[in-house]
């Protein structure tokens, strides 16, 4: 079981994500954060294997999220999932270990992207 | 012992001439050397005895019969007269006699004693004739023509032969034919072609000064050895057998008996030339004691003629110079008097227009413009011997005429004798600085005022001038930053490049950089594009820098990358979500899931509402701001469209712990306005106070007072800091970059209430502590301004 936390302002797209995901439970335990504070924190309480992050958000952004996640020695994959092209992203680009999905996304390519990045 | 025999010792022993004779034949009884010497007899005394006296001598004069022994018949005392020798000579002589009867001889004697005075009346006419000819020396005569008097005058009065004067000067004639040069063997060769002797003046049989003996070597024959000093006044009476003279056959064929050279000396002994004379007959010591005064009258007219001529040429070289000067120059005596202009002077008072001779006339009587003062100046250069330097503004023909005057004092003899006036036209000079001054001036104001820092460093990288926006730019008070080094102005970081551009600038002589760092005074780094070169007149280089604070710039372009993000992320996103959503109520149907469905449509839904609402944010910020709505009058119920805000946004608040409260009465919310643009400021400033509150209140309040409507939206969360709250009004201004929306919910707020006629403003007491922002609306008969804007608070 891989434990995977989203971070999403957006109950809609929270919604959307276990939607997409609620066939793999069996695979994947998902936590939800509302903001990117409350994701780091839960990283500090226990460790995950994935983390899947939207950029536009309340007080803290997904590109600042990375950083302050590497800046604590905290080396958990990160998929990006926004509207805006990675291009658009450079910050969390030159980053390590941090994936790219551009909504609107599918559940299909979710769910193989998962396997890609939980594989690697 | 008889008395004739002590007679006759006695007599023997005289040096005058002694002779007993009788007196009617005049036969010598008795005769002494000395009378044989006056006579230049060739024979003893004794031969004399019972010669007859005319045999003797040649009385001269009134009483010269030879029967008379001089006439001496009664006797004589101290009688001046002359004789004549045998050999023609003229003896002078002075006469004393008596007579008397001698029994042995048996007849009337007469004892002559003679006195030969000849010499001595010699040398008496020889230095009076050698004081007339100094007399005649100290008038005015070229040298040449005083050295010339001086040989004839040597001639004349001794009797020379011939007399000849040379004088020391390099060789000239060296190459032109002189004999001596070409001598290579034996004692005549010239070794010192600086040191030439050159013949000056020739009297007597050689009047000539071009000949064989024009030019002698110093040290050869015996004029150079008498010149060197190897001889110095070498007097011989036997020119034909004296080795010293080298042409004996010559000497004996002119019958040259003697010869006399003198060295003639400068004051401070060197060798100036050297005084000669040839002389048929020997020279005796009192001629030479008058010759040697004469070589060293010679000397001194030769000093005076050459310093008078060195005087000569300094004057006209002095002339010469004065006349080749650029500036101006007149020379004026004590009584103001023009002595002399120069070409430079003339011709500038030529082109001033005034005309005619200036030499001879008072600076005053030529200047007629010329102020009182000026002689004053003159006269206080002449009472202390000080330069003085002016500058005198005139009016000529009126025309200005500035010029600057250099009084420079002559003195002689510790007295000032005359003034040199050096006038410099300055006219077009201080014409042209004056319009430099002026044209300074402007370029200083141009300078200072200037938006953009110019900075002025040396080449070495040291700042000259920075102006007033220079000094602004980087937060030090006016003039500090003068003398600092230009790296100094950068971060320690940047330094090398900033070097790197400085080192480009001065060899290419232009440079450009664009976001270039300045380090500010208080530590703060601002970004500046800067254009950089060399600046040169005359020998100066200076390299000039503009320095343009790009700060701004920058924030506006980083701002328009984050709008277009923004905007593009905001009218993406419903976009994305309504397809999700799609693609989830697919998936619900496939599998009959009808919660799922449900789900899927009330996502669909609420993002077609949001981004209805972003689209109508944008245009309405286009059509607000580019002034073509107006807003339309209805009575509106403010409370109304509160409650109905409150209904959307609870899905927005979602489970975040905020209540939102309308505490709108009935009877407090009516106003005159355009609906639609109400229910979106009120949207809008819901919206915004929800969003930023994470937990609280957020509280709709209205009042009324004096025909104002006052609308209230507080809440307490995030808060904004003070000196943001300004900004909030800015278009697409977002404090925090990731939060979601397009930054123009306020400014369309403001669009609206200025629409209204109304005044809008926020307030927060700082980060954290919630945000308050009140409305103000004319309740009724307001007259919304058409174009206007809500004042921002």
């Amino acid at each position: 079981m891989k434990r995977i936390i989203i971070i999403d302002d957006d109950r809609d797209m929270q919604a959307i994500y276990r939607h997409m995901l609620k066939d793999e439970a069996a695979r994947y335990s998902l936590r939800f954060a509302g903001d990117a504070a409350r994701a780091l924190r839960m990283l500090a309480r226990e460790p995950a294997d994935l983390v899947i992050s939207d950029v536009i958000m309340g007080a803290m952004d997904g590109e600042t999220f990375i950083a302050r996640l590497r800046e604590r020695g905290v080396e958990v994959p990160v998929l990006i999932v926004s509207v805006l092209h990675p291009d658009m992203l450079p910050r969390a680009r030159g980053a390590k270990r941090v994936y790219f999905m551009q909504k609107p996304i599918t559940g299909e390519g979710l769910r193989a992207m998962l396997k890609r990045i939980v594989k690697e | 012992m008889p008395a004739k025999d002590l007679f006759i010792r006695f007599a023997k022993s005289m040096r005058d001439g002694v002779c007993r004779c009788t007196l009617d034949e005049g036969r010598i009884l008795f005769a002494n050397r000395g009378f044989v010497n006056i006579f230049g007899l060739d024979c003893p005394p004794e031969a004399l005895t019972g010669k007859l006296l005319r045999e003797v001598c040649v009385g001269l004069g009134d009483k010269g019969a030879a029967g008379d022994p001089l006439g001496a018949e009664r006797g004589v005392h101290g009688r001046a007269c002359r004789l004549g020798t045998l050999g023609g000579d003229e003896r002078r002589v002075i006469l004393d006699s008596f007579v008397a009867d001698d029994p042995a001889a048996r007849a009337r004697v007469a004892t002559l004693i003679i006195r030969d005075i000849t010499d001595r009346t010699r040398v008496e006419e020889w230095t009076s004739k050698l004081n007339r000819l100094k007399e005649r020396l100290l008038g005015t005569m070229s040298l040449g023509g005083k050295l010339g008097l001086t040989t004839e005058g040597a001639v004349e009065i001794f009797g020379a032969d011939f007399a000849r004067i040379w004088m020391t000067g390099p060789g000239d004639l060296c190459e032109r034919g002189c004999v001596h040069a070409a001598v290579t063997r034996g004692p005549h060769v010239c070794r010192d072609r600086s040191l030439c002797l050159h013949l000056m003046a020739s009297s007597g049989r050689y009047p000539r000064i071009d000949g064989s003996h024009r030019r002698v070597p110093m040290g050869c024959y015996k004029i150079g050895r008498v010149a060197s000093g190897e001889d110095p006044g070498f007097i011989t009476d036997d020119v034909v057998h004296d080795p010293h003279v080298h042409d004996h056959e010559w000497a004996r064929s002119l019958g040259l008996v003697s010869f006399a050279g003198y060295r003639l000396l400068s004051d401070k002994g060197a060798p100036i030339g050297v005084f000669a004379l040839f002389s048929t007959r020997a020279i005796v010591p009192e001629e030479a004691t008058l010759l040697e005064d004469v070589a060293h009258t010679i000397s001194q007219v030769i000093l005076a003629g050459k310093a008078e001529e060195a005087l000569q040429a300094s004057w006209s070289q002095y002339r010469t110079t004065i006349d080749s000067l650029a500036e101006a120059i007149h020379v004026v005596d004590p009584d103001l008097r023009i002595l002399l202009a120069n070409r430079a002077f003339t011709r500038w008072t030529r082109k001033l227009g005034l005309r005619g001779g200036m030499v001879g006339k008072t600076v005053f009587e030529v200047f007629p413009f010329l102020p009182e003062s000026v002689g004053d100046e003159y006269r206080r250069v002449f009472r202390t011997g000080k330069m003085l330097m002016a500058e005198e503004r005139n009016v000529l023909r009126g025309r200005d005429l500035i010029t600057e005057t250099r009084k420079i004092p002559v003195i002689e003899g510790g007295k000032t004798v005359r003034v040199i006036t050096v006038v410099t036209d300055i006219t077009a000079r201080r014409n042209a600085e004056e319009a430099i001054r002026r044209s300074e001036k402007k370029y200083r104001a141009l300078v200072e005022g200037a938006g953009e820092g110019i900075f002025l460093a040396d080449t070495e990288g040291r700042l000259l001038e920075v102006n007033r926006r220079g000094h602004e730019l980087l937060g030090y008070p006016k003039q500090a930053l003068v003398g600092m080094h230009y790296t100094r102005l950068h971060p320690p970081k940047d330094r090398a490049r900033v070097a790197a551009a400085f080192r480009e600038i001065t060899a290419r002589g232009e440079y450009e950089a664009h976001d270039v760092p300045l380090l500010r005074r208080d530590g703060k780094v601002i970004p500046v594009d800067v254009t950089g070169s060399v600046i040169r007149y005359g020998d100066t280089t200076l390299i000039q820098a503009i320095m343009r604070d790009i700060s701004e710039r920058k924030r506006v372009e980083a701002m328009k990358d984050t709008l277009i993000r923004d905007v593009s992320h905001e009218l993406k996103a419903p976009i994305a979500m309504m397809e999700m959503a799609h693609a989830m109520a697919d998936v619900a149907i496939a599998a009959r899931d009808l919660e799922g469905i449900k789900r899927a449509k009330e996502i669909a839904a609420r993002h077609l509402s949001v981004l209805g609402k972003d689209i109508g944010n944008i245009v309405g910020m286009c059509a607000l701001s580019g002034r073509t709505v107006a807003p339309k009058s209805a009575r509106v119920s403010l409370r109304e469209i509160a409650l109905e805000i409150a209904g959307e946004m609870r899905d927005r608040i979602g489970d975040r712990k905020v209540a939102l409260a309308v505490r709108i009465g009935k009877g407090a919310d009516g106003i005159t306005a355009d609906r639609r643009m109400m229910r979106t400021l009120l949207y809008n400033l819901t919206d915004n106070a929800v969003k930023f509150t994470r937990r609280g209140t957020v509280a709709l309040s209205t009042s009324r007072a004096g025909g104002w409507l006052t609308l209230t939206v507080r809440d307490t969360g995030m808060g904004i800091a003070v000196k943001d709250a300004g900004a909030a009004f800015t278009r697409f201004y977002k404090k925090n970059p990731a939060a979601r929306g397009t930054g123009l919910g306020l400014p369309i707020c403001r669009e609206i209430v200025g629409l209204h006629g109304g005044t809008i403003c926020l307030d927060s007491e700082g980060r954290g502590k919630g945000t308050t922002v009140v409305v103000r609306l004319p309740l009724r008969g307001a007259r919304p301004r058409r174009a206007g804007r809500g004042s921002a608070g």
